[in-house]
């Protein structure tokens, strides 16, 4: 049916298009490269299959990475100090800025140039430059890819997405550039991700105790060890559960184990949970603000005692929600070994230290002016 | 061409996975969370709840996108590599000459699923194809000149235009006949089962199930076709 006459220099071209794309675009190309790769002896320069459906950002591949938790000068490592967004932002970008290549992190200092921030020694001063950049780049989201990406490609990327009638979200953003650009995506997504962790309040009050940790465990009803996904709080029935930051209610149900639960999204790869609540205050779909009470605690599900069993996931991983609150940051920065954020047996099955909470904590609450849970002091309800 | 003519329908397969992907994840999500609540209800299954985290459901709600992927690009776009060509003088002595004309009667006559559907979403996938095409050769002209070649604005505006040109190109070129092949292939598929006596309804409905949800989801997000013009 086709006449023989696609011999010319123009579809030629088309098809070499084509081809080049299909390789850098689909996970049928990457296998091919693969196998390219493999057959010529030569180490394989793609992607993993399955990352060709993420867009490669707020992936759980990045929690993986080592990161300098940070914390604020002058407060001890005990605090769970809770930070205004921009400033909880501003020291996610650090802590992956101390982490990049040279070549990233002169151009973070020549953005800073731009901006009147002439050092980028402390999260203030990055929080300060992203502050700053936003008017230029739209959203933080694209401020903090022209931390790593550099403010031309940044620029660039959110004018294309906003040219498609998008809000420029990382996701958005990292289609609008070539594959090469991936490191950059991967650093700006780590930063926020962190950044929206470390403005996570608490969801009880703060000094309430602590029952069982993050970590390894022998589970307390099925005796086998398991890794214990989130923190138990100690809390008497009936106590108000405050939401720890904006979001919107992703799950409201009750299940056998979990009791009634309540999943928050809140942007950027972080989500919280809160689980065995004996009432939910919030349906599906519903959009909460920081502090807004969301259920009453309980004991429903498979639970020993009255508690909260509250839960913190990065990329869908689940870390402890501690480490973004000063608990486990070392005193020396920078830099450390690595994030201290992954689960880790804890060699003789038995529950983590539980942290004993701090008296500095409400102060350092009611200092950072965000929305903290409302004090009523230590509660000692066993678990 | 068959090579360049598959690797177009195939990007485009891809952009529509990538779509569906999210949808898959809430949908794994919901079951779950359902299958936990089962679970949980007999002390010998309780042990089992939670023990698919929420990481690996995302890596099963990507596994299944990318098997639906190559599912369809086994059952849709593989045909585009049986793409052939015939010079003047075999047009001409052929047994059956076939024209876009017959097919479209043939179409009119007999509109199975497989004739309808095909072409419809090789189209939708064409130009998805030819989108990312594009998006890929002015994001790298951009990259490569804005460092030291050209000044961002230029850069942007080169860009902007030789994206253009490579989407004209890749339509001009390989759209209408990615469109055509698959039609040729669905009729031939009809016609070959008829002979039989095999009712050409059914020939290639796993292809079709599969390939409309992704086009409908390209073309739901067509919108991105407005960054051409802007």
């Amino acid at each position: 049916m086709f006449r023989a006459n696609s011999r010319g220099l123009f579809d030629f071209i088309a098809a070499a298009l084509c081809l080049w794309a299909a390789a850098w675009h689909t996970p049928v190309g990457a296998l091919v490269r693969g196998g390219v790769a493999k057959v010529v002896g030569r180490k394989g320069e793609g992607r993993p299959l399955l990352a060709y459906f993420s867009g490669g950002v707020y992936d759980a591949r990045e929690v993986d990475v080592p990161v300098v938790p940070v914390l604020p000068e002058g407060l001890s490592p005990e605090v769970l100090a809770v930070v205004p967004p921009g400033v909880a932002l501003g020291r996610g970008a650090f802590a992956v800025l101390q982490s990049q290549p040279a070549a990233v992190r002169a151009t973070a200092a020549a953005l800073g140039q731009r901006y009147d921030v002439s050092r980028l020694e402390a999260p203030d001063d990055v929080a300060t430059l992203v502050s700053r950049a936003k008017a230029d780049f739209v959203t933080d989201e694209g401020a903090v890819l022209a931390l790593f990406a550099g403010p031309e490609l940044a620029r660039y990327a959110v004018a294309r997405a906003q040219a498609e009638g998008r809000v420029p979200t990382l996701e958005v953003l990292s289609r609008q550039l070539p594959p090469g650009s991936a490191p950059f995506f991967s650093a700006a997504s780590q930063a926020l991700m962190f950044g929206t962790a470390y403005a996570l309040s608490w969801p009880v009050s703060p000094s309430t105790r602590v029952t069982s940790a993050f970590g390894y465990r022998t589970h307390p009803t099925l005796k086998t060890q398991q890794l214990h996904t989130g923190v138990d709080l100690s809390v008497p029935e009936g106590t108000p559960v405050k939401v720890v930051a904006d979001g919107v209610v992703k799950r409201a149900s009750e299940d056998a184990v979990n009791g009634r639960v309540i999943i928050i999204d809140h942007g950027r790869g972080v989500t919280t949970a809160y689980c065995h609540n004996s009432r939910l205050l919030v349906t599906m779909g519903q959009v909460v603000s920081a502090g807004q009470i969301i259920s009453e605690s309980g004991n429903t599900g498979r639970s020993t005692g009255p508690h909260l069993h509250y839960q913190v996931e990065l990329g869908r991983r689940p870390v402890d929600p501690f480490v973004f609150r000063g608990r486990k940051a070392s005193a020396s920065l920078p830099p450390l070994p690595a994030l201290p954020a992954l689960p880790a047996p804890s060699g003789d099955g038995a529950p983590a230290a539980a942290p004993r909470p701090s008296k500095a904590l409400k102060a350092a609450f009611e200092a950072a002016g965000a929305a903290p849970a409302e004090a009523d002091d230590a509660t000692e309800v066993p678990p | 061409m068959p090579v360049g003519l598959f690797a177009l329908v195939a990007i485009g397969v891809h952009a529509g996975a990538d779509l569906v992907d999210d949808r898959l994840l809430v949908l794994i999500d919901a079951l779950d969370a359902w299958a936990d609540g089962l679970l949980a209800r007999a002390e010998v299954t309780a042990g089992w709840v939670d023990r698919v985290g929420p990481l690996q459901r995302t890596v099963i709600a990507r596994l299944l996108a990318l098997g639906w992927e190559l599912s369809v690009d086994l059952l849709v776009v593989l045909p585009q590599l049986g793409y052939s060509e015939a010079d003047q003088a075999e047009q001409r002595f052929s047994f059956r000459r076939e024209t876009w004309r017959s097919l479209a009667a043939r179409v009119n006559r007999t509109p199975t699923p497989a004739r309808l559907v095909r072409p419809l979403v090789t189209a939708v996938f064409a130009g998805a194809g030819a989108y990312a095409v594009a998006r890929l050769v002015e994001s790298t002209l951009f990259v490569a000149l804005q460092t030291d070649v050209a000044p961002p604005e230029v850069a942007e505006a080169l860009a902007r235009v030789f994206g253009g040109l490579a989407m004209a190109l890749v339509l001009a070129s390989h759209g209408w006949r990615a469109v055509l092949r698959a039609l040729e292939h669905a009729d031939a598929a009809c016609e070959a089962n008829a002979r039989v006596g095999k009712s050409p309804w059914v020939v290639g409905l796993w292809g079709s199930v599969l390939s409309f949800p992704l086009a409908v989801a390209l073309v739901l997000e067509a919108q991105n076709l407005l960054a051409l013009v802007r």
